[in-house]
């Protein structure tokens, strides 16, 4: 186990690379979602211009397929527009938008695997062995932690993706997901062990679980 | 080693507290989590230093935005090129084969539709001015349903909650007009944080080729456009409540003349309330 540090709050030490979420506000949300659903197109583009990249790289890392999610992506705006009467203002917007998004991807990937596409549904099943050139390559602990992340099944992956990527709430990631916040902490919890197991494997052993 | 079952056990002790860490830093608990988690750091060490895997996964995990592949630049105007696409197909492709009027009553219905989402997020709400609002509303479809040209500029009727269904002759009726409600998609106001303004209107001739009345109640959280889209599915109309426990009272359509289309009729009213979970109670009102 690394030596522990004192536990604060300094944002100093996250990282300052990863995306952030447009500030918003939920009144602002709200409002444009009321104008959306009065069919006022111009309400659409703040709202497709302040969410349209997070939920497009979402996409891109769920499905790991970049044209596949720029077309899920538009249809997510799509279905925003349509159902915007429906929106119950229960959750966020924002958690909304990403609610749809993991649906659209989820139904995509059932639908591939009622076609041939076995190759590519066998990629995305949980796969814990590295390339010769992969473990070259991932000399360091964040580059070994970014391939392990790879190497998790698609449920682990997008939860870590929610939490770590999104910072979502963990009710909003419950909401996303369609599950408990219970089995929310569970699956996050059982991601990160085998993140661990992953890295142990490849010789990087974090001192957990 | 690291399995994860649906409706496995939530997990305890620890283990419970490291789950929670994920959220920590980002303010993603409630409160109560908060403080068990800021409690257990305070004196527990194994917990420390499980906050600085996760902190590490953290930035380890991120993808520099240069990595993320940009989003595509056209993306919008595909998306309003759809949008445009599909208005397309609701008013020529859907529309031609469907009497005149009924297809009338569509773009009413559509517009009303819009109009009411001025008014979203909130619930249909069975008290005050706002089921004054929502009466306007339902009544302004039916209104139209029976010969109105545009209930958008139409006066309506509607009877007072404090009314008992099939009083005729003795109802008071109140008249309702909206002040300026939008047009059309793209001259739609924004939202009024008032609410609409109405004005009283003159009364008019009431509608008197009314059918058997019913009682019914939705549940409050039924979105306005769905009780659009509930009575509007059966030519009904808005004649009293709402009472104070909710019910409205509505007429519906006079009985068709032949035995066929009065089965059908009857068919369709049996089938409402199964098929909309919304509609709580439905009872026909015995003459």
């Amino acid at each position: 186990m690394p030596e522990a540090q004192p536990h604060t709050q300094d944002k100093a030490s996250k990282p300052t690379a990863r995306p952030s979420p447009v500030p918003s506000t939920a009144q602002e949300d709200q409002a444009l979602m009321a104008r959306i659903a009065a069919q006022d197109k111009a309400a659409l583009r703040p709202l497709f211009d302040r969410y349209h990249r997070q939920i497009f790289h979402y996409l891109c890392r769920f499905t790991r397929d970049h044209g596949m999610a720029d077309d899920l992506a538009n249809e997510v705006f799509l279905e925003v527009w349509r159902k915007a009467g429906s929106f119950q203002g229960r959750a966020s917007v924002r958690s909304w938008l990403f609610t749809i998004a993991h649906n659209k991807a989820v139904s995509q990937f059932r639908k591939q695997r009622g076609t041939a596409l076995d190759d590519e549904t066998a990629n995305r099943i949980e796969d814990t062995a590295f390339t010769p050139h992969e473990t070259v390559q991932a000399r360091d602990t964040q580059r070994v932690l970014r391939a392990c992340l790879e190497r998790l099944s698609d449920k682990h992956r997008e939860a870590l993706e929610l939490v770590y990527f999104q910072d979502l709430p963990l009710k909003d990631v419950a909401s996303i997901l369609a599950v408990s916040e219970n089995t929310v902490k569970t699956r996050v919890f059982y991601a990160r062990q085998k993140l661990c197991e992953i890295a142990r494997a490849q010789g990087l052993d974090r001192g957990w679980p | 080693m690291s399995e994860e079952r649906e409706g496995s056990p939530p997990l305890t002790g620890t283990d419970a507290l490291i789950a929670l860490l994920p959220w920590y830093d980002e303010g993603g608990l409630s409160a109560e989590d908060r403080l068990r988690v800021e409690e257990a750091l305070a004196q527990d060490r194994a917990l420390q230093e499980a906050l600085t895997l996760v902190r590490e996964e953290r930035a380890a995990l991120a993808t520099p935005e240069a990595a993320l592949p940009p989003a595509p630049v056209d993306a919008f105007d595909r998306v309003l090129a759809k949008i445009e696409a599909d208005g397309t197909i609701d008013t020529a492709t859907t529309l031609p084969d469907v009497p005149d009027r009924l297809q009338s009553l569509r773009l009413a219905k559509d517009k009303l539709h819009r109009w009411a989402a001025n008014w979203e997020p909130q619930h249909f709400q069975m008290a005050g001015v706002a089921a004054a609002l929502v009466i306007f509303l339902q009544t302004g479809v039916i209104a139209y349903l029976v010969g109105a040209k545009d209930p958008m500029q139409q006066t309506v009727e509607f009877e007072t909650a404090s009314e008992g269904p099939g009083t005729n002759g003795s109802q008071s009726t109140a008249f309702v007009t909206p002040n300026g409600p939008p047009k059309d998609g793209s001259e739609d106001a924004a939202p009024s944080e008032t609410g609409p303004a109405f004005e009283t209107a003159s009364a008019e001739p009431g509608l008197d080729d009314e059918g058997p009345r019913a009682l019914v109640q939705f549940k409050p959280e039924t979105p306005l456009g769905e009780v659009i889209d509930i009575l509007t599915a059966v030519d009904a109309r808005i004649v009293g409540g709402p009472s104070a426990s909710g019910f409205l009272t509505i007429a519906l359509p006079p009985a068709p003349e032949t035995p066929e289309d009065r089965e059908a009729a009857e068919a369709i009213f049996a089938g409402l309330k199964s098929a909309h979970p919304s509609l709580v109670f439905l009872q026909r009102i015995e003459e």
